[in-house]
């Protein structure tokens, strides 16, 4: 891996002498995708210049959680960066060509700041940030949500990035095509019958709330896709699962993992009252708690189809990957947060 | 609860990542060896797992069985030890049989069955529902209340701790 990632560096970097690789290793805690951590130093006219980079590869077609384009993300990446002030890291290359590390794969600086988002909750050693990060955080998505789509997605790549049939030429077309997504692809999940999800699917076809204006989302937008440091987000980061949507996914989203990561992003600002008064002073969408919990099940079915489907595949034998079993666990969690929202009734503790 | 991943999907799934994962960056000779043994009583785990239950039952009444036979053999026989049989043979040969447990698998497909039919009934008060019929929408809740009640004994049951592992 290490000498393949030094000729492809060679090659899309000629105007340097050499690249040297350093300090290479993964990096655990990555669902999607493998991820790899080094220093490239780059030599032209005795001049060495260091850069902190990650290569991102894709894991085998039978392993791969989402499905999307390394290239598509890459291209994202640098559009973010040219229209907006979110802080994302720079795409530096990407290798299309499955010959070269085994997989499709992507090189991105390494930015700087701290990833232990507990650090920031129940009492971490950076709790005191907790607000101030959150309160931007909020700040991002609000202005991710407010850029113009055409100058995010101006060639439609992110239209319908992971080839499930998603169509946002309106708001009910969109919302129509991605909930007979999930309901179509319930047997592609369903390893053991789960009637919680079933369930779920099917409400979000009954109680569609009403419009708001198709954006281009995160899509992924959790406690662990940011990174800190002295009470400011410094780079948002995995947006392979960027999409045009709708744009109380993002908050629909960042809750559930809240939820089911024991973090507190959205109760810890109080800017405007809290996070999502604050957003709505941000973008004048008025996005209501019902709202919120209606898109924590829709992207809780946006991510969690992939993701059950991924473990079936797992218990089919398709591949051998732990991963796969392991999240059987925050899958299994997600079903209660799945019957907290749709309002089951709940036997008392000492009945469960 | 869930017909998969069964109790052989996870011991199988460590097996693998002992394999795998684990083994190729194992040093040193006494930790090879602890991961061989460990492989091996997991395997041992998964031969028990879905037979231990069943295997209990059976034996519980032919040892129930056995303890009345071997009381009627010693009969009229004299002395303690001979009484002390013939009280076995009273108390523990007089315990009643334990119904014979269904096969994991027997188990397994009946439960998919009825599971199966809630997937389907879901459906049919969708549409009922869609089509404004009241009474789906209270039959809809005593589904619910079922589902209410499994899925509390499944969050109970499979998950371990809280959290997502490696993710900071």
């Amino acid at each position: 891996m290490r000498d393949a990632l030094q000729s492809f560096l060679s090659r899309e970097y000629p105007e340097f002498e050499s690249v040297e690789i350093q300090e290479f290793a993964p990096i655990p805690g990555g669902y999607s995708r493998e991820t790899y951590r080094f220093d490239a130093i780059f030599t032209r006219g005795g001049a060495r210049e260091s850069r902190p980079c990650i290569l991102r590869k894709d894991p085998p077609p039978a392993a791969e959680i989402l499905s999307t384009s390394r290239q598509s993300e890459h291209d994202l990446l640098l559009r973010v960066a040219e229209h907006t002030n979110i802080p994302v890291p720079k795409s530096y290359c990407v290798a299309n060509d499955h010959a070269i590390f085994g997989q499709r794969a992507m090189v991105i600086e390494r930015a700087s700041g701290s990833n232990m988002v507990s650090h920031l909750f129940n009492g971490g050693p950076c709790c005191d940030q907790a607000e101030s990060i959150a309160t931007h955080l909020c700040e991002l998505v609000a202005e991710l949500h407010l850029t113009d789509p055409k100058k995010l997605n101006p060639t439609g790549s992110h239209d319908d990035p992971r080839g499930v049939g998603a169509d946002p030429s309106s708001w009910d077309s969109y919302m129509d095509s991605m909930i007979r997504y999930y309901i179509s692809g319930y047997p592609k999940i369903a390893y053991s019958p789960m009637p919680a999800f079933y369930d779920g699917y099917l409400s979000l076809r009954r109680e569609k709330p009403r419009p708001l204006p198709v954006v281009l989302v995160h899509g992924d937008f959790n406690p662990a896709n940011f990174l800190y440091d002295n009470g400011r987000v410094t780079a948002l980061i995995d947006w392979e699962n960027s999409h045009m949507g709708d744009p109380r996914e993002d908050l629909g989203w960042m809750s559930v993992m809240d939820n089911l990561s024991t973090t507190n992003i959205m109760g810890s600002v109080t800017k405007e009252g809290g996070f999502i008064p604050y957003y709505n002073k941000l973008t004048g969408f008025n996005v209501t708690p019902e709202e919120v919990a209606y898109f924590m099940k829709f992207t809780g079915a946006n991510i969690g189809v992939p993701v059950l489907s991924s473990v079936k595949r797992r218990l089919d034998g398709e591949h051998e990957e732990i991963i796969a079993m392991y999240i059987f666990q925050p899958a299994t969690a997600s079903t209660m947060l799945f019957a907290t929202l749709l309002g089951y009734p709940m036997p008392s503790p000492e009945g469960a | 609860m869930y017909t998969k991943p069964t109790i052989d999907h996870f011991l199988d799934a460590v097996s693998v990542c002992l394999a795998n994962d684990i083994m190729p960056d194992l040093q040193g000779e006494k930790a090879q060896v602890s991961l061989a043994m460990a492989q091996q009583l997991l395997q041992c785990a998964k031969q028990i797992a879905h037979v231990e239950q069943q295997i209990m039952a059976a034996e519980h009444n032919e040892m129930a069985a056995m303890f009345r036979d071997v009381g009627a053999i010693v009969g009229e026989s004299a002395g303690p030890e001979a009484d002390r049989i013939r009280a076995r043979s009273q108390g523990l040969g007089g315990k009643d049989d334990i119904p014979a447990l269904p096969a994991w698998e027997e188990l397994s497909a009946a439960y998919t069955e009825l599971s199966e039919g809630i997937i389907s009934t879901l459906d049919d008060l969708d549409a009922l529902i869609t089509a404004g019929n009241p009474a789906a929408n209270e039959a809809l809740q005593r589904v619910r209340t079922h589902l209410g009640a499994r899925t509390a004994r499944e969050f109970g049951t499979y998950i371990v701790g809280a959290g997502m592992v490696g993710r900071g």
